[in-house]
Formats: C-alpha cells, sequence, structure tokens
C-alpha cells in the first residue's frame, strides 16, 4: 500500500512541475518513465475503481503533494498520463533532448492503436473533439453560450464536490477566489446556472446523485453569506431567470425579496412626474422593480404568496393607504396580478 | 515503381492546391468541396505515412520540399481534423519529420514548429473570450477535462434548438432557420462517426420542417448513409428509415450494398440470406410504400439482367417474407394495402397470394393453390388475346410470395 502511494505522490509532483520551467532539467529518459508512471497509474486505477478503502486512502494522501497543478482526485489517475503529455508539448521549458523525443513516445504508431493504456487513441480522440467544438461553435447561435454555462457548471459542482466533507470553508475559499478573478457577470451567470443543475429532473437526480444536494448547498450558503455577491447576483441575473432560480431554493426567494423590499424604499414619489424615481442613480428604478416582483409572482405560487404577504404587511405598517402616490407599498401591490 | 512515384508526386501536388484554395475561402462552396474530398485526402494521407515513416528527416525534406506547408494546411483545416481518422495521421506523418539529430539552427526550429503544430492539433478548440478562460483556469480545469463535457453539452443544445423549432411549427421566429439547418447539417458531414454526435445525428434525420424542399444538405444524407452500411455507427431503425426516406440515392446505395453482399461469387445458405436482409433494415423500411416500390424495383431490374437466376428468386421471397413480418410488427396487413405496394399484376392474384399458405390448414390448400394457377393462366391468355397487361408483371408479382412458390413441388 505505502509504495503505491509514494508512486501517486511523486507523480503527482511531476505532474504539478510539468508546467513549469523545471522541466528544461529533463532527459528523454525521464520523460519516458514518467509516462510508464502514467500507465501503471491508469491501471492502478482500473483496479482499485470499485474498491472504496484503497481509494479513499490514496485520495485522503493527494492534495497534499501535489497542490493544485499536481493529481487533484483518484479519478485524476485515468487521465494522468494524457494530461502529463499535453502540458510537456505546450511547455517551450522543456529541454530540447526531451522536447525531440515526446512526439514518438506519445505517437507510436499503428502498432499502439488498439491498446488502451497508452495515450495515443485518447489524445487523438481529443484532437477530434476539438476540431467538433471548433466547427460547432463556428455556426453561432445561441448553443455556444448555453452550453458553455451548462458545461462550467458541471465544472464548478464537481470542484465543490472534491472540497467534500461538510466543511465548506475550503468551499467558500474556492469561491471567492472564482469572484476576484472573475469576470463577475460569468461567475454570477454559472452560479444561477449551478442553483439550477439539479432542478431539470428532480426525480433522477434524487435517485442517482442524493449527496448531490452538498454542493448545491455550500455555493447556496456562499450567496447567502456574501452580500456583496447576492446584491449583484439580484440586480445582474434577468428576472425571469432569477426567478426559476428562486423557485427552487427557499432561502434564496426570502434572501432575495428582502433585497427588493430594501431597495423598493429608496424610491420617493416625485408629484411633478407622478411617478415613483429612485434616490441617486445606482437605485433599480420602478419599472424594474415591479418587472422582478411580477415574475416572481408568475414562477411560482408559493412565491405569489410570500410576496404578497410581505407587501401588505409593509403596507399596513406604512398605514395602510389606499391612494396612490402615498405608499410604494400600495403602488406595487396594485400593480401585480391579485395585489389589489 | 517509376510510375507509382509520378502518380504520388501529381496527388502530392493536387492535394496541395486542394489545400490552398480551402483555406482562401470559407465559403459554403469551398466547405462544400472539402466534404466532398475528406476521405479521397486521408487515403492519401495514408499513402504519404507508409512512405514517411521508413524516411529520416532530412530525407524527407529532400523528396518533399513542402511536406511541412502541407501538413500545417491540413492542420489548420478543422474540417479534416474533424474527419474519422485524419487527424491521428496528420500527428503520424509530423512525427516522421522530427529530426532526431538536429546540427543547425534550422534543423532545431523545425522540431519547435512541429510540437507547435502538434499542441494546436490537440487543443483544437480555445475559448474566443479570455475572460472564460480565466475562469476555467481558476477553476484548475484543462482542454482535457472540458472538451467531453462541452461537446456534450452543445450537442444537447443543438439537439433542443431543433426539437423546439419542430413542435413551433407556425411559429416562424422561433423556426431554426433553412439556412442554419443546412450549415449544420454540412458542419455534420466529417463527424458522423464521432460517438458524442449521435444526438445531433439522430435529431437531423428525424427532424420534418415545415419548408415543401428539403433543408439539409446532400452529402450529410451521404455521410450517414456511408458510415450505416460500413457498420461505423450504430442507429435507432426509424433514423435509418428517414435517411433512405428523405434521399433517395442512399436508399439506393443501400440496396445495392445488400446485393453485392447477397449475390458475389460466394453461394451463401438462406439462413445467412435472411440474415443479411433483416439486418440491412430494408425489409422494415419498406413497410412505407414508396420504399418498398423503388427496392421492388431495384429486384426486378436484377431478375431481368440475370434472367431471373434462382439466388436473386430466392432473395426476393426472403425479402418479401421479412417485410410481411415487419409490417405484422407494425400491426399492418398486407391486405389491406396491396395496391400501393404491387400496383403492377392483377389485383384479385395479388389478394390470393397474400393469404400465407401456412395460414391454411395442410388439407385444404389445394383449392387456392388451383385458383392462384388459373389467374396465372388468364393473365398469359388474357395477353395472347393482345390484353396490354404484360405476363411478366403477373409472374413477377408472384414470384415474390415463396410460401406459394415452394407449395406444388412440397410434399402434402
Amino acid at each position: 500500500m505505502e509504495p503505491l502511494v509514494q508512486q501517486t505522490e511523486r507523480f503527482s509532483e511531476l505532474l504539478a512541475v510539468s508546467c513549469g520551467s523545471l522541466v528544461s532539467t529533463w532527459d528523454a529518459e525521464k520523460v519516458r518513465r514518467a509516462l510508464q508512471w502514467a500507465r501503471y497509474l491508469l491501471h492502478v486505477y482500473r483496479r482499485f475503481a470499485g474498491r472504496g478503502r484503497v481509494r479513499e486512502a490514496l485520495e485522503r494522501r493527494l492534495p497534499a503533494r501535489g497542490g493544485p497543478l499536481g493529481l487533484r482526485s483518484f479519478a485524476a489517475l485515468e487521465s494522468g498520463d494524457a494530461r502529463l503529455a499535453l502540458r510537456l508539448l505546450r511547455n517551450r521549458a522543456l529541454a530540447p533532448a526531451a522536447a525531440r523525443a515526446l512526439p514518438s513516445l506519445l505517437f507510436p504508431g499503428p502498432a499502439a492503436d488498439h491498446r488502451d493504456d497508452v495515450p495515443q487513441s485518447r489524445l487523438v480522440l481529443l484532437a477530434r473533439r476539438g476540431s467538433a467544438l471548433r466547427l460547432l461553435c463556428r455556426l453561432g447561435g445561441d448553443a455556444p453560450r448555453s452550453a458553455l454555462l451548462r458545461t462550467h457548471a458541471e465544472l464548478l459542482d464537481a470542484r465543490l464536490h472534491e472540497l467534500g466533507g461538510a466543511d465548506s470553508a475550503a468551499a467558500r475559499k474556492l469561491l471567492d477566489t472564482l469572484w476576484t478573478r472573475g469576470p463577475r457577470e460569468h461567475v454570477l451567470d454559472v452560479t444561477a446556472e449551478a442553483l439550477l443543475l439539479r432542478e431539470e429532473d428532480p426525480e433522477t437526480a434524487q435517485i442517482t446523485d442524493p449527496a448531490g444536494a452538498d454542493e448545491t448547498q455550500k455555493l447556496l450558503r456562499w450567496l447567502l453569506e456574501s452580500p456583496e455577491v447576492l446584491a449583484a447576483f439580484c440586480r445582474h441575473l434577468p428576472a425571469r431567470r432569477l426567478a426559476s432560480v428562486a423557485g427552487c431554493h427557499h432561502a434564496l426567494s426570502r434572501a432575495y425579496l428582502d433585497l427588493l423590499t430594501t431597495w423598493a424604499t429608496r424610491l420617493h414619489y416625485d408629484l411633478q412626474m407622478g411617478a415613483w424615481v429612485p434616490t441617486q442613480m445606482e437605485d433599480m428604478p420602478w419599472e424594474e422593480l415591479c418587472l422582478r416582483l411580477q415574475s416572481l409572482c408568475h414562477a411560482q405560487p408559493f412565491l405569489r404568496e410570500e410576496v404578497l404577504v410581505t407587501l401588505r404587511s409593509r403596507k399596513t405598517l406604512d398605514g395602510d393607504f389606499e391612494v396612490p402616490g402615498m405608499s410604494i407599498w400600495t403602488d406595487l401591490l396594485l400593480a401585480l396580478p391579485g395585489g389589489a | 515503381m517509376a510510375q507509382e512515384s509520378a502518380d504520388l508526386a501529381s496527388d502530392y501536388q493536387f492535394w496541395l492546391q486542394k489545400l490552398s484554395a480551402w483555406e482562401q475561402a470559407s465559403s459554403k462552396e469551398t466547405q462544400k468541396d472539402t466534404c466532398l474530398h475528406l476521405s479521397g485526402f486521408q487515403e492519401f494521407l495514408r499513402q504519404m505515412y507508409e512512405i514517411l515513416k521508413e524516411m529520416d528527416s532530412d530525407a524527407i525534406l529532400e523528396r518533399f520540399p513542402t511536406i511541412g506547408q502541407l501538413l500545417a494546411k491540413a492542420c489548420w483545416n478543422p474540417l479534416i481534423l474533424a474527419y474519422d481518422e485524419s487527424q491521428k495521421i496528420v500527428i503520424w506523418c509530423l512525427c516522421c519529420l522530427v529530426n532526431k539529430e538536429p546540427r543547425t539552427s534550422a534543423e532545431s526550429g523545425l522540431n519547435s514548429w512541429i510540437r507547435g503544430l502538434l499542441s494546436h492539433v490537440l487543443s483544437a478548440f480555445r475559448f474566443d473570450m479570455k475572460e472564460v478562460c480565466l475562469f476555467t483556469k481558476s477553476l484548475g480545469y484543462e482542454s482535457i477535462d472540458y472538451y467531453p463535457s462541452l461537446l456534450k453539452n452543445m450537442v444537447l443544445s443543438l439537439v433542443s434548438e431543433l426539437r423546439e423549432s419542430h413542435l413551433n411549427g407556425l411559429n416562424t421566429q422561433s423556426r431554426m432557420a433553412p439556412e442554419r439547418m443546412m450549415s449544420l447539417s454540412q458542419v455534420c458531414v466529417p463527424l458522423v462517426t464521432l460517438p458524442d454526435m449521435e444526438p445531433l445525428v439522430e435529431a437531423l434525420l428525424t427532424y420534418h420542417g415545415h419548408e415543401p424542399q428539403e433543408v439539409l444538405a446532400p452529402e450529410f444524407f451521404e455521410a450517414v448513409n456511408e458510415a450505416f452500411l460500413l457498420e461505423k455507427i450504430v442507429l435507432p431503425t426509424s433514423s435509418v428509415v428517414s435517411l433512405w426516406f428523405r434521399h433517395l440515392p442512399s436508399l439506393e446505395k443501400a440496396t445495392l450494398h445488400l446485393f453485392e453482399k447477397l449475390f458475389s461469387s460466394k453461394i451463401i445458405c438462406l439462413r445467412r440470406m435472411e440474415c443479411c436482409i433483416r439486418e440491412s433494415f430494408l425489409p422494415q423500411a419498406a413497410c412505407q410504400p414508396a420504399i418498398f416500390r423503388i427496392v421492388d424495383e431495384m429486384f426486378r431490374f436484377v431478375l431481368l439482367e440475370t434472367d431471373g437466376a434462382p439466388e436473386v428468386l430466392a432473395a426476393l421471397q426472403v425479402f418479401t417474407s421479412c417485410l410481411v413480418e415487419a409490417l405484422k410488427k407494425e400491426k399492418k396487413q398486407l391486405t389491406f394495402a396491396l395496391r400501393t405496394y404491387f400496383p403492377y399484376g392483377a389485383p384479385c392474384l395479388a389478394a390470393a397470394l397474400s393469404q400465407h399458405p401456412e395460414a391454411i390448414p395442410q388439407g385444404h390448400r389445394l383449392q387456392p393453390l388451383l385458383h392462384i394457377s388459373q389467374l396465372l393462366r388468364e393473365a398469359v391468355e388474357d395477353c395472347t388475346r393482345g390484353c396490354p397487361r404484360n405476363p411478366f408483371e403477373s409472374w413477377f408479382l408472384f414470384v415474390h410470395f415463396g410460401g406459394w412458390v415452394d407449395l406444388p413441388s412440397s410434399r402434402p
């Protein structure tokens, strides 16, 4: 067991440095050995994929030595050789002798066509898939963007799953990093997509992936505990999309509604214009406020209930005016279905 | 040897010119032209590889000084890289070109350039937007992680776009524009055998548009048909039937492919014949009268050309019985639709023949057999009295039904 763990850690270190300048000291023999190790680990993966204990033991030791650039999970053993191959091919720092040997090591030719433990066929498949993506994206339309969003949501989900267990500190750190590096709008779009990931097919999701809710919970918790992100989330996403996300997650719908009511208090009634206007430039205008509340009402019956109850209680607190222009809550209720 | 060399040299020039032409313009016509030449170019690449693998870098450059240009142009053409095994053979050719002992900086430069090209081929898709790239990196993923997932989602998005377009029939705004459908089908031509694309291929084949003419590119149907006949893809029966229904040349090719299997020099037993016919999906497709008529026509032609060769007759009979079986599965009965399947020959004859002799109890088969024989005699005599009905038609109709043909010679 111990030799296996050591081998895995050593390969993980190799993988981690394969992107950097250390490879200038590598020779052809080292590259060959690295690929051999990768092949051995691929066999290990196939042998132990179904065996929980070995898998867990390896996974426990992994993130330590390799870092984020090394082997990140047991599953990464399956593609270690291809990953190493791609990094070395792209690395301009690789010593010339090693770089010369690389192509024929990776692509031995027709003899290796039917072997499933060398990277050749998997790399060739990658090339074909890349061309497919290039061709399909060239067509334009909505498909590339929606596919990208979905893929990023799935990848984010996978990363959150990796940072397993109840420890959400690591998850929060990852999400904070993503938010800082940006681009922010994309992070928000991906977050929305990730929150909707399991909602499309709830029945099968329950059966095949009962623990999947963990990743969603981590994401939700981060969102609700980061006021800046939450505010940006609720302003940036289109009304309808946000309403569908809110419809799936009760805690989010509450927070969203709270934000909307806070933003509503920023508006004041302009007698000359006969309308509710924002106090400052960055406040949410009346039309958008109405649209968002309307979208919530249309999304789900329980959301409509919540909206109406909230607005009605505010209206009462304000003095229960029926005349428009006195209390924003009165006017908002008038603008909503079933509010009057 | 010299002739082969000369042939290769002229082929080489031909392909170099073609590749240059294709990279100049990326119009619909160029795309179409590229798709037509994909398999030819792959063959050429294979030939080149066989030659290159025996030579070292210096020898290659001496014999083919423009080889770098040729391979580079191939690498920058996504249609070529997407097709079948072309990307693999191009990679192998590039590996042959690596100089194992570079002495000059030019030679080292060549190696560096090859590596760059290999790198490009292996990551043919890069995100357009730098920011998106950044996000993927921040998550710690590389192309090997997200290509499969992105392709799967891309296919899913396109499939739902097709489905929605289909459902929104009369709503022209949400319908997929015919030009877009045409481009989509063209782009799929090299990708037909990539397993990830299967849902999209199926969705395209079964998409019944609302335009009066065909919106999909004919080369798409050809590519799918070819891949299906060579057993490089697996498709559900409904998709294959749809393919043949919409693209006549594919149906004809499929029937010829079957005939080649059945009537080649090797004599095959009836059981094997039945297997081939059933696996070809043609009987199931022939439940559509329009398809049946074409296949039947081809059988008729072969029968005439071979003067009624026994194996052709046998194949026709097996085919008809498979058809009847397929119709039964679809809960249709031959009796009701006879006229549509057999517009030739006397209707009463067709009606009599459609009843399978096995369905009639043992002792009562003589009467219907005599009736059929009577009808046939009348058909021939009708002609000798100057009636326009061709006796061949009646005979041709009769020989479809093996059960009746064999009955007189079988034991009572």
